[in-house]
């Protein structure tokens, strides 16, 4: 066979080949077309570990808390909760890694093939409307929302667990999840001795701008920065810009910003305080995350970190490094009366796996003692009122008492509470984009403005 | 062992190849070679009633049929799973799928593209895919090329470099996105403790005038040597005698290299570009390990990382679905003119 034959053959082959692969797609896009929903399953489902595989009865719970202060948590609140039920099968998954994308991504992925877990960690409020309008939540407003619960949980923490279809209903639809914690959004945290050495009087602050003045002073009259930041994620940014505008613009215009009517002076001035504070942050900033900048504050090489006070739950672990001697808190500048709110929660899915043993899961979440076993370790506090804070500590104990007492408790958008995530998602990319990238304050401000525009 | 012993082995070989052949093609050059020659004349071979059954026998005896058992099961698999895959995806791109839940294939249109080419994130990511995709090829391709002529030149140690030079490229992604992120580092970073000897500081990670040619920095260290080894196959295939006649005919090394040698690697300078093309379209692991999250700093977003975000931060599955095909369009148009080269070359 000479060579010229053999190519030949070969094409008249790749032409047949290219005909078929035509007919074959036409075929298969009807296939699609007509099947509909019977074709799901064959997107990049990650089901990691193949825990779904379990029996009926197997309890499938998934969160994110892989390391320091979550981990301990988490499994001090799982081993508490296998010790009063152990007639339950459980299977406990955690998947961590950036932020909670991993997370996210699993759950993303496992809501669209219809194969949500028993349960897993989420933020309620407005975050969960992707699935409740997708009709992928339970109602558990009887079977677990009982009268104990709806009698002794805070009214933001039940308001955010009754997400309905759409966001106008979040705080009167049917209760979908259960809030096992609450962090604190609006403390300033900063390092005793830095501060000493600098002569600046934290408790003093009023409004957002004396910070700017103090981190100033700070960098004239010491070694350290003025403010620890880690700008790898967008939501340190876009934490600190909201509470600056709670503390400059006041609860309502900080509402109004979240409803769609923001006013436009009130966003930029919030973003030009802001870049102020960032002039005085360190070097690497952008190239960290924000758990190397708290380290930075712990080592004195910051004076002030902002932050939710998770971060709180790191300085406990830390040696030498004391509640009031070390590391102090004040609420953030200009927001004294208020509590700025942030959940995590459980949600229950509608067609989960052992629906039964799930209820009994988030039956438990509900209990003082489930509460207190994680929130002790987590830093975080419980959202039921009547949890005893012996245990706490006496900053989170604080913060406990103060969350009874201030008037206001703006939703945070970092987290998930205020905005739907495509909202959030938005913002993300004006705070990434414009603020922190070509740093300009009018296409910032816009983009912010523009991000909430068809919200509510 | 004796020749004339493989001399036999292969004969046998031969002869039962062709045996194979015959069984699989029915072409012999026996009597029923007329079947090919003679159109015409075959019809009278089977009486009218017949028809079917020659048919069915000429079916039997084409190469097509027979041909069949050897490439229709992977190309089935392939058809269904890649190809199949991606016609879904196209589908899902013209509906307007978003949130958990079915898509809705009744009203189908071109609104998610429309979408696309107005939006400001993807002109911009657009924007990025494409000088990342050019830096980074010509200049993997400059490196590889001068990385190979010197390695080529006899050179003490040769293997050794040559090593050196592949080994970035054996390291996957994840490895070296996070060695970057530590030579990047503002304070302690490698490169910015030289620099500050001439007392510059530059951020890399968190400027995004510099944040794109610093990860178009990392990805060419990693692949030059990839295009180096390419290069250094291509030049090794060519014969001593041209290098010589350059010399003898008086050219100068440059003229040599410029004029004789580089101009015998088209193949290579082919396949090493639609590797390196295609793999700096698909840079969203390198992006994805180096931050840590779906979205890069500014300046550094490319369509990978907009649509993996779109798709499952965001529930945006039609959207997604469009940044993938035009993505894919993308991958067409590296690839089409490879193909299509190679096809009038007859290597395909």
């Amino acid at each position: 066979m000479s060579d010229s034959e053999s190519n030949y053959s070969r094409r008249t082959y790749l032409k047949g080949t290219a005909a078929a692969s035509a007919g074959a797609m036409v075929g298969l896009a009807g296939c699609v077309g007509g099947g509909g929903g019977g074709g799901n399953g064959s997107g990049g489902n990650n089901s990691s570990g193949g825990g779904s595989s379990g029996g009926g009865g197997e309890l499938q719970v998934l969160h994110g808390w892989t390391g320091g202060d979550g981990k301990k948590a988490i499994n001090n609140l799982i081993e508490k909760f296998e010790e009063a039920h152990s007639d339950v099968d459980t299977n406990f998954q955690a998947i961590g890694g950036g932020g909670n994308t991993n997370l996210d991504t699993t759950i993303s992925n496992r809501a669209q093939n219809g194969n949500l877990p028993s349960s897993w960690a989420d933020w309620p409020g407005n975050n969960l409307v992707q699935f409740t309008s997708a009709g992928l939540l339970g109602d558990i407003s009887d079977d677990v929302w009982t009268k104990d619960l709806k009698q002794n949980y805070t009214k933001e923490a039940k308001q955010y667990s009754q997400v309905g279809e759409s966001s106008k209903s979040v705080g009167s639809g049917p209760y979908v999840a259960v809030p096992i914690g609450s962090h604190r959004m609006n403390d300033l945290f900063y390092n005793v001795s830095v501060v000493e050495e600098a002569g600046v009087d934290p408790t003093s602050f009023s409004k957002p701008s004396d910070l700017t003045a103090a981190l100033k002073k700070v960098e004239q009259n010491t070694d350290a920065v003025g403010l620890a930041q880690g700008l790898e994620a967008p939501f340190t940014t876009l934490q600190l810009w909201e509470v600056v505008m709670q503390g400059q613009a006041g609860y309502q215009a900080f509402m109004d910003y979240i409803n769609g009517e923001g006013d436009e002076k009130a966003v930029r001035k919030a973003f030009q305080t802001v870049q102020n504070y960032y002039d005085h942050i360190n070097d690497d900033a952008s190239s960290i995350g924000f758990t190397q900048a708290n380290q930075k504050f712990m080592s004195g090489d910051a004076a002030f970190v902002h932050n939710g006070n998770w971060v709180a739950g790191s300085y406990r672990n830390q040696d030498d490094f004391e509640y009031e001697k070390d590391w102090n808190n004040v609420t953030f500048p200009g927001t004294d009366d208020m509590y700025g709110m942030h959940l995590d929660s459980f949600p229950f899915p509608a067609d989960g796996p052992a629906p039964e043993a799930a209820k009994t899961w988030l039956s438990y979440l509900g209990t003082t003692e489930a509460q207190v076993a994680f929130n002790q370790y987590k830093g975080s506090i419980p959202p039921r009122t009547d949890a005893p804070t012996d245990k706490f500590g006496p900053y989170l104990t604080k913060t406990i008492k103060e969350y009874s007492e201030v008037s206001q408790k703006p939703p945070t958008i970092a987290h998930g509470l205020a905005v739907l995530p495509d909202v959030h998602s938005d913002i993300d990319g004006v705070i990434t984009n414009e603020f922190l990238g070509s740093g300009n304050l009018d296409s910032a401000t816009k983009g912010m403005l523009d991000a909430v525009s068809g919200s509510n | 062992m004796p020749s004339p012993d493989r001399t036999d082995v292969g004969r046998s070989i031969r002869s039962r190849l062709s045996d194979l052949r015959t069984r699989l093609v029915g072409d012999t050059g026996d009597d029923e070679s007329p079947v090919r020659t003679d159109g015409g004349a075959t019809v009278s071979r089977g009486s009218a009633g017949t028809g079917l059954s020659d048919r069915l026998r000429s079916l039997r005896n084409s190469r097509f049929v027979g041909s069949l058992p050897f490439w229709l099961p992977p190309f089935l698999l392939m058809g269904l799973f890649v190809y199949g895959a991606i016609g879904w995806n196209f589908l899902i791109s013209l509906t307007d799928m978003e949130g958990f839940g079915d898509p809705d294939y009744s009203a189908l249109d071109f609104q998610q593209y429309a979408e696309l080419f107005g939006s400001e994130a993807f002109i911009n990511a657009a924007r990025n895919t494409f000088v990342l995709l050019v830096a980074f090829t010509v200049l993997c391709l400059v490196l590889g090329l001068v990385l190979a002529i010197l390695l080529d030149r006899t050179l003490r140690l040769q293997n050794t470099f040559r090593l050196v030079y592949l080994l970035p490229f054996s390291l996957s992604f994840v490895v070296t996105a996070q060695l970057w992120a530590w030579m990047y580092d503002i304070d302690n970073g490698i490169i910015n403790s030289v620099l500050s000897l001439g007392g510059l500081r530059p951020d890399w990670i968190g400027n995004p005038q510099l944040v794109l040619g610093a990860v178009i920095f990392a990805l060419v260290w990693q692949f030059s040597g990839y295009a180096m080894v390419v290069f250094l196959a291509g030049l090794q295939a060519i014969p001593d005698e041209h290098f010589e006649a350059a010399r003898i005919d008086g050219a100068s090394t440059i003229t040599m290299y410029w004029r004789v040698i580089i101009p015998q690697l088209r193949g290579s300078v082919i396949s090493a570009l639609v590797v390196l093309m295609i793999g700096a379209l698909k840079a969203f692991d390198f992006l994805y390990a180096l931050f840590g999250q779906y979205r890069p700093a500014a300046g550094a977003d490319i369509l990978a990382t907009l649509m993996v975000r779109e798709a499952y931060s965001n529930q945006h599955w039609a959207y997604g679905s469009a940044i993938a095909i035009v993505l894919y369009v993308l991958a067409l148009l590296v690839v089409i003119p490879y193909l299509y080269s190679q096809y009038r070359r007859g290597a395909l």
